[in-house]
């Protein structure tokens, strides 16, 4: 009797494993990604860099509004360099978020208003003779955000500058220009910091690997800007590496020659900061793609990933630093020492768009340029 | 004992049997189960003497007359266009081409196949938007040498001809013709009612296939003239061999919803049921490529849309938007569209109908066409295909 039972409690047992494996496909695939749990990265990234983040550039950008308040409603040396100064300073710390193209930023397109260079002055002074202008449409892209405040700020002499904001004809259509520029600027930002306060659960929540999950958004967003924007955008493109051909007037900041390399410095710095996991206040910390990555554990010729990608992307900060003289200058008659910075950034490029992403266990969902 | 035994087998054997989805495959002349993503669509559908019943000679050659109009237009960047030239192309009259085996094809044209499944007068309008667009095409190509900005025709980025508006028509012509001509001709036509009701048990004289089962192919061959879809360039696995509407439709895969290997199988399916003379079998794929087909193209146009808004250049920003803009145009031309004639006009007139055109638009105007768009077709908004 017990042995009956137990042929049938077998034959059940049987059945149940047939069943199973009958009718499961196997998920091929073991990848070391999928077992960590990415909620604590997710979660650093949103609380200890991306919304203090977008604080400091607010905090910065309402800072330049009272100076610009203060300049136009009493144009002298001293507002206008005080305004200046705050640009400076706001334009340094967007260095720190220009990355986060993803999520909320991705959504209103931040960067098309805060970064588009070089700015395009028949459109700024078009807007400024007109009066009648709307700085959301497609057209002014390139008649706002840092860029075209470096226009009206850098363009000319600090005396040439006090005169347009008195004694031109114009100077009531400058002002309220540099005031609108700027409050489109702040209206933008707050837009994102908003966005971010809904979406943080959302974004921490959305743990898989898959196109839709955070990782995938993220990494993306901060490959694809480490590529296009970093190293294209702020040397590859005005060295004309590609093209031989050097465009000194596509530099970032184009007349304020001074300050293209310390938003370059800026920027790569931040980057760095961001792999590495640390918070927005530079504290150190464990939960960022880097300690993600020497989780997953991979290796290229017994070195971690994680490290050769810290290492990879600092010799880029070192030969960025190690350039002399402006940007705008170098393209043209430093081009040698340029381009060795481009080959250093470049360097890192398919450490993490290639390495790092298949560690990830996640793909690259955009594109270099149109296929047609 | 033994009888317990005997009932686990069989247990486990019809538990196994019902993992097996055709357990009537053998009767059938093409088996379902035997279909897969890589299946030969020419050699599985053969006569006695083993030779391929699949033909759709008329298909590629409506393809290939759209590539040399394509290619023709694009040369507005570094030409003034001849407006005569690009209608005999549309009309196919006076020899436009150059390959000469589309000029002797006088029976096949573009234009008789402009939106053929809409009313007589409203495929006239159709017909006559495309030779308006021609037009535009023709006079901002007088401008090719100078550069684009809001109120001047010109180029773009050095390489997107532009009218005064920052139009970019031939995306518009391109992306356009997909839906009215390709879109339309598979899931309206062919795939519609009055050719799938063809007789599917006569040979059609001096042919080796029933009408039901060309008009299948006839469709297929809108979407790919390969003998399964979609499919790599073996000299270069990074290109794939597909053009105009098979080949948008490749870029949805799995990562953005899309199964471009599911809407072969359905293709595939769908041919083997007609074979098998189940007619069943074969509703169920129309309707599934139907519905891939809708979606795939809400998405690319969605795709298109969110690309416009971060663009990092007015040329690609504009090029974008064209392409974006004809996809939206194309929504119209699926089956039963749920962004349909009215709803597709209404939202393209929201994007080209501002004073200064493109130039005039923002982000707010984007995302108003985008949401509904994928209100009603229920793709994710901010879907980004990588194209």
């Amino acid at each position: 009797m017990l042995y009956r039972k137990t042929i049938t409690y077998l034959s059940l047992l049987l059945l149940c494993l047939c069943g199973v494996f009958a009718c499961t496909k196997g998920n091929g695939t073991d990848n070391q990604a999928d077992k960590l749990d990415r909620k604590p990265m997710l979660t650093h990234y949103a609380d200890e860099y991306v919304l203090p983040g977008y604080d400091a550039l607010l905090q910065d950008l309402n800072a330049l509004k009272d100076k610009a308040t203060a300049f136009t409603a009493n144009p002298s040396a001293t507002t206008l360099a005080a305004t200046k100064s705050a640009w400076q300073e706001a334009y340094l710390t967007w260095q720190t978020v220009d990355m986060l193209e993803f999520g909320p930023a991705e959504d209103i397109s931040l960067r098309s208003y805060m970064n588009t260079y070089p700015a395009t002055e028949s459109k700024i002074e078009g807007n400024i003779a007109s009066g009648s202008y709307n700085l959301e449409t497609f057209g002014n892209k390139d008649a706002q955000g840092f860029p075209a405040l470096d226009y009206l700020l850098n363009s000319q002499s600090s005396t040439g500058t006090i005169d347009l904001y008195t004694t031109n004809a114009q100077s009531a259509a400058y002002k309220s220009y540099l005031n609108n520029v700027i409050n489109k600027m702040i209206e933008k930002v707050s837009a994102v910091k908003t966005a971010w306060g809904t979406n943080r659960d959302t974004f921490i929540g959305a743990t898989g690997t898959d196109a839709a999950g955070s990782l995938s958004k993220m990494t993306n967003a901060v490959v694809l800007y480490y590529e296009r924007f970093l190293r294209s955008g702020k040397i590859g493109y005005p060295v004309g590496a590609m093209t031989g051909t050097p465009l000194p007037g596509h530099v970032e900041a184009a007349y304020s020659p001074e300050l293209s390399k310390a938003l370059a410095v800026k920027a790569l710095e931040s980057y760095i900061a961001f792999y590495e996991g640390k918070q927005y206040n530079g504290t150190a910390g464990t939960n960022g793609m880097k300690g993600y990555l020497a989780g997953i554990g991979t290796k290229d010729n017994g070195v971690l990933m994680a490290d050769i990608i810290s290492q990879s992307l600092n010799e880029g900060l070192t030969a960025l630093n190690g350039l002399s003289g402006t940007l705008k200058d170098g393209v043209s008659n430093n081009r040698v020492a340029v381009l060795n910075v481009y080959d250093k950034l470049q360097g890192s490029v398919a450490l993490l768009k290639v390495d790092m992403i298949s560690a990830f266990g996640i793909s690259i969902t955009y594109v270099d340029n149109d296929g047609d | 004992m033994r009888k317990q035994l005997l009932l686990s087998a069989g247990a486990l054997a019809l538990l196994l049997a019902s993992c097996k989805k055709d357990t009537k495959n053998d009767d059938l002349k093409v088996p379902y189960s035997g279909l897969t993503t890589t299946t030969n669509y020419f050699t599985t559908f053969k006569d006695n003497a083993g030779t391929t019943t699949v033909n759709f000679d008329g298909q590629t050659t409506r393809i290939k007359m759209l590539t040399e109009l394509d290619a023709y237009l694009k040369k507005g960047t570094t030409m003034t266009l001849d407006l005569a030239k690009i209608e005999n192309m549309y009309r196919n009259t006076n020899a436009p081409f150059a390959d000469a085996a589309l000029n002797a094809a006088t029976d096949k044209t573009i234009i008789s196949k402009t939106a053929q499944s809409f009313s007589t007068a409203n495929a006239e309008i159709e017909r006559q938007r495309f030779l308006g667009y021609f037009a535009k095409i023709k006079t901002a190509s007088e401008s090719f040498a100078q550069p684009a900005a809001s109120g001047t025709a010109g180029l773009l980025d050095s390489k997107y001809l532009v009218d005064a508006k920052g139009i970019e028509y031939a995306q518009l012509v391109q992306k356009g013709l997909m839906g009215a001509m390709l879109l339309d001709q598979i899931s309206n036509i062919y795939l519609g009612e009055e050719k799938m009701n063809a007789d599917n048990i006569a040979i059609v004289d001096g042919k080796n296939y029933t009408a039901m089962a060309h008009h299948w192919d006839e469709a297929y061959g809108y979407l790919t003239a390969n003998e399964f879809y979609p499919k790599q360039n073996p000299a270069d696995p990074t290109k794939w061999l597909e053009v105009f509407l098979g080949s948008y439709v490749r870029q949805v895969g799995t990562s953005v919803g899309g199964d471009p290997s599911a809407l072969y199988l359905s293709f595939l399916k769908g041919r083997a049921a007609i074979v098998n003379n189940d007619l069943t079998t074969r509703n169920q794929q129309i309707a599934s490529i139907r519905t891939a087909m809708e979606k795939a193209i809400a998405t690319i146009a969605i795709s298109y849309l969110n690309k416009t808004k971060t663009a990092t250049s007015d040329g690609a920003r504009m090029h974008s938007l064209a392409e974006g803009v004809g996809f939206v145009y194309s929504l119209r031309y699926a089956y039963n569209a749920k962004v349909n004639a009215a709803k597709s006009q209404e939202l393209l007139d929201n994007l080209m109908n501002k004073p200064n055109g493109f130039w005039d638009l923002t982000n707010t105007d984007i995302d108003a066409v985008r949401d509904q768009i994928a209100t009603l077709t229920g793709v994710d908004k901010n879907v980004v295909v990588n194209h």
